[in-house]
């Protein structure tokens, strides 16, 4: 079969599963939307429902403390039908979403810049999945359905993350720009992707000129770029709201984390149980550690820049204030880039086994404590722990992998020895 | 004469001292949970016992931060009970709970001792007192060395208190405090306080424990402590009404060590005079509202030259307000003109202050508004893409 | 924690990745086995500087948010001053009255009148924070008093209002002379004198200024009398010049004090109605209120505000804890006994604290009695009315008589509410510590705007002081600007105050007190000064070990490592 029948025959199928479901079960997306695994405070449908409501009725999307997620996505979606009546629209366009971050991320897939980059060439460079299997993987992943089906703006997020990176590995400079501006403006985190991104970007255009132009121009031209469309979409915001005020409702609520709501994340319950006084401190001190991988990998793995990444959205969804399986999902459908990786993991095993535990036990603890009222918050924190942990297992286990296939590239001699650490 | 005179003033000193004009109760549990439903007794029984002996209920801080009455397993709904003959509801119709469930916290106790409260804050949930108002501090709860828990989350400790308690002594905030602590470990609670003039009690030494008195079978727990039911007992049974004038030292002479199980502490030495006066404060000093009474004289004024004196008031008042118009003609009043020009310039934004429908725009300008921003972002991306792609 | 053994996990493995080879050569284990390939200058650059930028990280921005986060912010107070104040080092109020004298004379007789007279008012004074200047009414008009006109435009009416009394001077021929009236409603004192009592320029003495000196001597000796139990009750700073009070004044005062409501700019009047049947339902209080109660108030104006809120409760029962009324042969009335009064409110079941307004609540009971249990009476005097100190007045209305239907019926008129609202405002007027003396009413209002004023800057000055001395004793409580901004308005308010105290301008002197008052209270009470609950240091070090102890290995480990070759490297050179 054609790779073009292959890609419309999977987006096809994609689509139809999809609006199947939308359609089929029509409880099924608000009761997806309530779940706190899939909706969190900053990407909830049903708080965007709400700010669309006071957006509407000329009230500030923003008063009343319920909604927190980005100005510009009120006209987007005032445009559409209203969705508690004429839920279709919103069906579709959800879908669509999915359907173009599968796109971005074949995209990905077919640069090649997962195992040959610039400056680097894997040893086992043959060992790949194919573009198409990559976004089937991504499709067809029930983290990725049901992010979809909840209609969670974090689908949006990803769409601009994933088209970053696809802008970047072809070297596209403008609409790189354009896209990592979106996805940091709607979710605020992933302006951290921009120095590896940069790194991409750099290299793809190096190996496309051949004459590499000077690095200190180009990020100095690209940095000014990012941090203009930022305003100027920050500026647009304000017009539309008519007030400064959302910066304190968006951004505000993702730094300071005011609404304790449980996620899968690791934040609600430390701070749930932090002392008062040192709240501020500690909210410091975990920004500051999700922020300090990016600049050590950064430097560390300067050859395979798109693996940073990577490995950034990994640590996103483990360490950021609100994460839900959107952000996971996202992660586990860009690890598939590196196949070539796959046979250095030692602990693919515990890792997958503790990512299946806790997407079963995860529900029915939640369950447990919120309905049954037969276990308590420690339960559904226990599971988000072996959630974390299997995470963090995968994003530790394919950096070893990734450090292990540079060495391997630097010595061929040591190739398939055991490595001790000295 | 002259010794008379010079003696007066220090008999007059004592009296002057002992003066108060107003009583208040702050009553705290700081237990929730059905098994604790003892501690809210106690707090409930104390507040029965000074609402009767005339505290007015706009005096009394009540912290309850669980509901006993209501609580599911309560076999008797409705009801709270500190004996187990169960004759006597303390909860009653007529309970005005103050600060209740997850208000009942440490920083909201500092804040109502302190008076640091938003400024929206009810006038029954705070503490007004001045320096010539005597308090009752009763807090019950679970405790241990220099602390008690509030809620099983947090505790505060003998030090905050002991600040707390000087905060209030520095803005003149009390004239006289009795503190009630039972809990375990209770007298170490007190044993911070470096205010003046406050008498504390407790209900047992450091690494002492305090008992509950006895267990009611059906309620299934037990219903009061030891040392609250002995105060109690006292209360009721020998300060009948008002007019009591039974002392402090007549309180304290009544705890007996066999019956309460533990050793209740009393702390004498902050307050001014020692031992003795403390002793001689009467219990109605604290748990009642004394108020001295002044009677008119008797019969009717002259009624008539009243009337005639407001007539004249009145028209002194018309006086000085046509005066007042006068002044106000002669110096026309620059500030009021910019004072009014201010709210006109309020800030164009969606945001509106007060009560007021909202209904949905029926125009279009939004949307197109929106419309046209989404689609300058995607012309934006299309021209780039465009022209990356030649 | 599992944030902690996340940064563990992921960067354990890049060291642990850090492949064999770029190891340094310098440790002993290694060299008995094999020696690693030396590493390449470029491996070497990179990890190093990728454990730099961890180390940067933590450096430039952990630090900072750590000392941001972490400290206690405490704006700089002037402690001294508000010391000062508090101990009254700074301000010594001094009341200068200025009494004007209406005397048709020629200027030569008036101006010698007047200086005898306040020679004989200097000798009569004993208490020196508080004088009497006597000076001449226009015409002529003072010297000083044309200065004033130009300095400033408000100054000739206010001056007018700043004048404590003006004195007339009436020539008669007939009746007792000197006599003197004190007109009942307006500051003015007449003294009648026959002319032939106009001292002659010669002459040091003369019964008529005398007599005028111990007439103003009189008006103003409670006022003093006042004044100096406030000086001696407010602070220790002051009691060294005190004028000695007598016993028994000092206790009167004393009973004065307790009973007066403290200061506030508004009050809250509360009119209840109570009855113990279902009659009477309604009454006429407003009109009431308007005809008896708002004149009183208005003219308090200057001084506080008033909002008025009224109220009908019917079937209220006395609280069961007090005896019930006696029948009484020789009064034939049923009577309350005197020490059941302070029982009579029932505070646990009539609705007397409404927690609407700003300021204290004065309540005034208006309660009728049952139709079989009156007339009520308080046994041992008789009366009908009692006043409950700082907290508002009872009064009790019986009806006329047993005949008489009309005043117990659905509804009381104006006419039947009027002696008890008579008695409301003579209790109102204690309560808000009007003095008893002198008859002139507004006399004793600008005698309470003066005490008002003293006792306001007395109160702030204690707040600051109180606030300076929370300041110093608890080090852990946060101290936001605003704090420092309220206490230095309130610092210039206060010297503002006192200024115009010396100056002699009470009013303007009680409207600054009172928003120095109102800043200080904000001071004090500024909600974000609770202080941090009790951690002592050795629970801090419990907060950050596990939490920071698992980051910070790794990242120790790895700088001395770097170091340690460095080192080596160095020495090998």
């Amino acid at each position: 079969m054609p790779l073009d029948q292959q890609k419309a025959l999977l987006f096809g199928s994609a689509a139809a599963v999809r609006l199947l479901l939308f359609t089929a079960f029509p409880s099924l997306p608000n009761r997806l939307a309530g779940r706190v695994e899939v909706s969190t405070p900053v990407t909830s449908f049903k708080r965007l429902q709400e700010g669309l409501f006071l957006y509407t009725h000329n009230v500030s999307p923003y008063d009343g403390g319920v909604y927190h997620q980005a100005p510009l996505l009120l006209p987007l979606f005032s445009l559409l039908p209203n969705p508690s009546y004429y839920p279709f629209a919103t069906s579709v366009l959800f879908t669509m979403v999915d359907l173009l971050s599968a796109l971005a991320l074949a995209q990905i897939a077919e640069s090649g810049q997962s195992v040959v980059t610039r400056l680097f060439k894997s040893s086992r460079k043959d060992l790949r999945w194919s573009s198409v299997a990559i976004a089937a993987g991504f499709l067809f992943n029930p983290f990725t359905v049901a992010t979809c089906i909840a209609r969670s703006t974090s689908a949006l997020t990803n769409l601009f993350i994933l088209t970053a990176m696809a802008k970047a590995s072809q070297g596209a400079s403008f609409t790189f720009v354009l896209a990592l501006s979106f996805a940091s403006y709607l979710a605020m985190h992933p302006l951290l992707l921009f120095p590896p991104l940069l790194v991409l970007l750099y290299d793809a255009r190096a190996s496309k000129t051949k004459s590499a132009p000077s690095p200190f121009l180009f990020s100095v031209v690209h940095t000014l770029g990012l941090a203009a469309a930022v305003c100027a979409l920050l500026f647009v915001s304000a017009l539309l709201t008519g007030s400064w005020d959302f910066l304190a409702a968006t951004y505000g609520v993702r730094l300071l984390l005011p609404d304790l709501t449980p996620n899968v994340g690791l934040w609600w319950y430390f701070f749930t149980e932090m002392f008062d006084s040192f709240r501020e401190f500690f909210l410091g001190v975990f920004w500051l550690h999700v922020a300090s991988y990016m600049p050590g990998l950064t430097i560390r793995l300067r050859k395979q820049p798109l693996f940073v990444a990577t490995t950034l959205t990994g640590i996103f969804a483990i360490f950021t204030p609100y994460p839900s399986i959107a952000d996971a999902t996202l992660y586990l459908s860009l690890v598939p880039l590196f196949r070539h990786l796959f046979p250095l993991m030692r602990y693919t095993f515990l890792a997958s086994a503790s990512i299946l535990y806790a997407s079963f036990l995860g529900p029915a603890f939640y369950h447990l404590w919120i309905y049954a009222g037969s276990g308590n918050a420690n339960f559904f924190y226990a599971i988000t722990l072996v959630w974390s942990l299997g995470l963090s297992i995968i994003v530790g286990d394919s950096l070893y992998a990734a450090l292990r296939d540079e060495l391997d590239v630097e010595r061929p001699e040591l190739r398939g020895e055991e490595v001790k650490r000295i | 004469m002259k010794f008379s005179s010079a003696i007066l003033p220090l008999l007059l000193a004592p009296f002057a001292a002992g003066e108060h004009t107003s009583n208040w109760a702050v009553l705290v549990s700081t237990s929730r949970f059905w098994f604790n439903y003892r501690h809210l007794a106690n707090v409930l029984s104390l507040y029965r016992t000074v609402k009767r002996l005339g505290i007015p209920d706009s005096q009394i801080i009540l912290m309850l931060p669980d509901d006993m009455a209501c609580n599911p397993r309560n076999a008797f709904p409705g009801t709270v009970y500190n004996n187990a003959d169960r004759a006597l509801d303390l909860y009653g119709d007529n309970i005005e709970v103050d600060y209740r469930g997850y208000e009942v916290t440490v920083e909201n106790f500092i804040r109502l001792m302190t008076d640091r409260v938003a400024e929206d804050m009810p006038r029954s949930k705070r503490l007004m007192t001045d320096e010539r108002s005597n308090i009752l501090v009763y807090m019950t709860g679970h405790g241990g060395n220099e602390f008690l828990k509030f809620q099983d989350a947090e505790e505060i400790s003998a030090y905050d208190l002991a600040d707390a308690f000087s905060q209030m002594w520095e803005k003149k905030r009390y004239h006289e405090i009795l503190f009630m602590i039972d809990t375990c470990q209770a007298n170490t609670m007190y044993s911070k306080f470096y205010s003046p003039n406050i008498l504390a009690t407790g209900s047992s030494e450091i690494d002492q424990s305090s008992y509950s008195h006895h267990a009611d079978n059906d309620v299934g727990v037990a219903v009061i402590d030891r040392y609250t039911y002995y105060n109690l007992e006292f209360l009721e049974t020998q300060v009948r009404d008002p007019t009591s004038k039974l002392t402090m030292g007549d309180l304290f002479d009544s705890y007996d060590e066999e019956k309460i199980h533990s050793h209740p502490g009393i702390r004498y030495d902050l307050f001014e005079g020692g031992e003795a006066v403390a002793r001689s404060r009467l219990v109605m000093d604290f748990f009642g509202n004394v108020q001295n009474v002044e009677v008119d004289k008797g019969g009717v004024g002259n009624e008539a030259q009243w009337r005639e004196e407001l007539e004249a008031i009145e028209r002194m008042i018309v006086e000085a307000k046509r005066r007042h118009n006068v002044t106000l003609n002669v110096q026309p009043q620059t500030q009021h003109v910019v004072e009014e020009g201010k709210p006109a310039q309020a800030r164009q934004s969606l945001k509106k202050e007060g009560a007021m429908r909202v209904d949905e725009e029926s125009g279009w300008s939004k949307q197109i508004v929106g419309a046209a921003t989404l689609l300058g972002c995607a012309g934006l991306w299309f021209a780039g893409s465009w022209f990356e792609s030649h | 924690m599992p944030p902690s053994e996340g940064a563990d996990a992921s960067s354990a493995p890049k060291e642990d990745a850090k492949p064999s080879p770029s190891s340094p050569p310098s440790l002993d284990a290694v060299r008995l086995r094999k020696q690693p390939p030396p590493e390449g200058r470029e491996s070497l650059w990179r990890r190093r500087s990728a454990i730099f930028s961890f180390w940067a990280v933590v450096l430039c921005l952990g630090l900072p948010v750590w000392w941001k986060t972490t400290a206690i912010y405490r704006a700089d107070l002037p402690l001294q001053d508000m010391t000062d104040w508090a101990e009254g080092k700074i301000c010594k109020p001094v009341f200068p009255l200025r009494i004007a004298v209406e005397a048709p004379l020629p200027p030569q007789d008036a101006h010698h009148l007047l200086r005898t007279t306040q020679h004989a008012l200097d000798d009569l004074n004993e208490f020196s924070a508080h004088h009497l200047r006597l000076m001449l009414a226009d015409p002529p008009a003072p010297a000083n008093a044309s200065q004033q006109v130009v300095v400033d435009g408000t100054r000739n009416t206010s001056d007018d209002e700043d004048i404590a009394l003006s004195i007339r001077l009436i020539p008669v021929e007939t009746g007792a002379t000197p006599r003197s009236h004190l007109q009942p409603y307006s500051p003015t004192l007449d003294v009648y004198y026959t002319p032939n009592q106009i001292p002659p320029p010669s002459s040091t003495g003369s019964p008529l200024a005398t007599f005028i000196a111990h007439e103003l001597h009189k008006i103003f000796a409670e006022e003093q009398a006042q004044l100096a139990y406030l000086l001696s009750t407010a602070s220790g700073g002051h009691s060294s010049k005190m004028k000695s009070l007598s016993p028994e004044t000092s206790a009167e005062l004393q009973r004065q004090s307790t009973r007066a409501l403290k200061y506030a700019p508004t009050y809250h009047l509360t009119f209840s109605l109570f009855t113990p049947t279902s009659t009477p339902s309604a009454w006429d209080i407003e009109s009431a209120l308007r005809q008896y109660v708002a004149p009183l108030l208005d003219s308090f104006s200057a001084i506080s505000n008033f909002t008025v809120d009224t109220q009908v409760q019917l079937y209220a029962t006395f609280s069961p804890s007090i005896r019930q009324p006696e029948y009484d042969e020789a009064l034939k009335a049923w009577t309350l006994r005197k020490e059941d009064l302070s029982g009579f409110i029932n505070a646990a079941e009539w609705p007397l604290s409404p927690s609407i307004g700003k300021g204290p609540t004065v309540n005034f009971v208006l309660y009728v009695p049952d139709k079989t249990q009156s007339p009520l009476l308080v046994k041992e005097s008789g009366a009908n009315s009692w006043l409950i100190p700082q907290w508002g007045g009872v009064a009790i209305l019986n009806p006329t008589a047993p005949g008489k239907d009309a005043i117990v019926s659905a509804s009381l008129t104006k006419e039947a509410l009027g002696p008890a609202m008579h008695t409301f405002s003579n209790q109102l007027i204690s309560l808000l510590g009007l003095p008893q003396m002198p008859s002139s009413l507004p006399l004793r209002i600008s005698t309470l705007a003066r005490v008002r004023a003293a006792s306001l800057i007395f109160s702030a000055s204690s707040t600051l002081g109180a606030l300076a001395q929370v300041y110093q004793k608890l080090p852990s409580i946060p101290v936001p600007d605003s704090v420092a901004k309220s206490v230095d308005l309130a610092l210039a308010h206060l010297q503002l105050a006192c200024d115009r105290l010396r100056e002699g301008r009470f009013q303007g002197a009680l409207e600054l007190a009172r928003i120095a008052e109102g800043e200080a209270e904000k001071a004090f009470f500024e909600r974000s000064m609770v202080g941090q609950v009790y951690f002592p240091d050795e629970h801090k070090v419990a907060v950050y070990l596990p939490l920071l102890g698992p980051v910070a290995v790794p990242l120790v480990m790895a700088a001395l490592k770097e170091l340690k070759s460095g080192l080596s490297a160095l020495r090998g050179r």
